[in-house]
């Protein structure tokens, strides 16, 4: 009987799981993923953010980070703030006194946060990536990058104490600017020939964001072996995620953390 | 929530009075979707008249099983069965549930989810039947928190729903 009982919590409670992806790292996307329904919190919200950074296994987070028109950093996915907020316009025309009064239109109701409302303790021993936004929608024009780059200066964030930060940007023209500052600079791109084009120009280059869809175990392969970074997004459902660790990138940006962690550990 | 609760007790007062004392048993093979998982499990049903409790246990696989790692959840609920024909029952039932989910094998400390739901549960058929329920409402988390070395809970919105056959006797 005792033997029947020890038997059935075995099969309810036991794992076994296999560690086959030590190397690869897990990024919360966005904290704790992008239009994830099991999330209980917004995208790129401290909440979210906090989350992502006190689970187990977790290590680091990618927010999407907008300048706002009086020159300080915002975390927001979307162009415009109509589509998930009560405000409406772009970031980069609103000023901090408006942003300020912004809440998502979620249950929680949580506000939009500044880059610099992230706790820096939590960091500790982590990684955080900045996906920087460079354009405007509402006016069609670039965002400033000396303006970027002098508030994250600003923040700490080229010389980070304790954490690493990487930059991530898909506008070929920030590189350079980036690179000069001293960040570790990680280019989106797109296709193998993007890679190779962007390697013969900004040979400083930190590392590479791909697509799930768009790169191949041997594309991973190519890239590690120059030396360079690779990280890899639109990382969702238990196959996509196991998918991903098989091409073995340094780290994956994962829209379920859980379930990433479920598989590495 | 009062007026709530005072027509529930009235509908099960009501539903108590002059019924005959009909007991049976059922047991159903189901699959469902939660926001958390699928799940596959077993759901065993005790009827009373009209009323009925009911009890759950589910495996959920989508994230765990390929990885040798179970993600149980059992629950209890309570319903009545408001429409009653020979061959087809609809019941509004109210559940509750707890789920554990092991994220990091060897030292980590699992998650919890408590569920207490709503919803409704629809049998057609006799001895054997099509079984659909749907429910949703409080999903609260225990999310063990490596900063404060503690477990922090966290409430949500959440839902349920299954399909399955049942054989009662």
């Amino acid at each position: 009987m005792r033997g029947s009982i020890f038997f059935l919590v075995l099969i309810a409670f036991g794992c076994s799981k296999s560690k086959q992806y030590d190397t690869v790292r897990i990024y919360g996307h966005a904290g704790t993923g992008l239009e994830n329904i099991s999330s209980v919190y917004h995208d790129n919200t401290i909440e979210a953010v906090d989350l992502a950074l006190s689970m187990q296994g977790c290590n680091g987070v990618e927010v999407d980070v907008q300048l706002s028109a009086d020159g300080d950093l915002w975390l927001f996915h979307d162009a415009q703030l109509e589509s998930e907020t009560n405000l409406s316009g772009c970031i980069p025309d609103a000023f901090n006194a408006v942003l300020s009064t912004g809440k998502y239109s979620t249950l929680h109701q949580e506000k939009i946060a500044r880059l610099s409302d992230i706790d820096t303790n939590h960091l500790q021993g982590k990684e955080i990536v900045l996906d920087l936004r460079h354009y405007n929608e509402c006016d069609g024009e670039y965002v400033n990058v000396a303006q970027i780059i002098d508030r994250l200066v600003d923040l700490g964030y080229s010389s980070p104490k304790g954490f690493t930060v990487l930059v991530n940007v898909s506008l070929k023209e920030w590189i350079q600017p980036f690179l000069n500052a001293g960040f570790n600079t990680v280019l989106s791109i797109y296709s193998m020939s993007e890679f190779n084009y962007a390697e013969s120009i900004y040979p400083g280059i930190y590392g590479y964001i791909m697509k799930n869809s768009d790169v191949t175990e041997e594309n991973v392969e190519a890239i590690q072996q120059t030396g360079k970074k690779l990280f890899i997004f639109e990382v969702r459902s238990p196959k996509m995620t196991r998918e991903a660790f098989r091409k073995a990138p340094d780290g994956i940006l994962s829209d379920d953390l859980r379930t990433a962690i479920i598989e590495k550990y | 929530m009062r007026l709530f609760l005072l027509v529930f007790i009235c509908v099960l007062s009501l539903t108590s009075i002059s019924q005959e004392n009909i007991r049976s048993n059922a047991i159903s093979l189901r699959a469902s979707i939660a926001k958390t998982d699928y799940f596959t499990g077993l759901e065993w049903v005790h009827s009373r008249s009209k009323q009925f409790v009911l009890g759950q246990f589910d495996i959920g696989y989508s994230r765990t099983i390929l990885q040798g790692c179970f993600f149980p959840r059992v629950g209890i609920g309570y319903g009545i069965n408001l429409i009653d024909f020979k061959v087809f029952h609809l019941a509004p039932i109210v559940t509750t549930s707890l789920s554990r989910l092991s994220t990091i094998s060897a030292s980590g400390r699992p998650d919890y989810w408590s569920e207490t739901f709503v919803g409704y549960r629809l049998v057609f058929g006799k001895k054997l039947a099509f079984v659909q329920s749907s429910s949703c409402g409080l999903f609260h988390e225990m999310i063990y928190n490596t900063f404060s070395e503690k477990y922090s809970g966290i409430s949500s919105f959440g839902f349920y729903g299954s399909i399955g056959v049942q054989y009662a006797w």
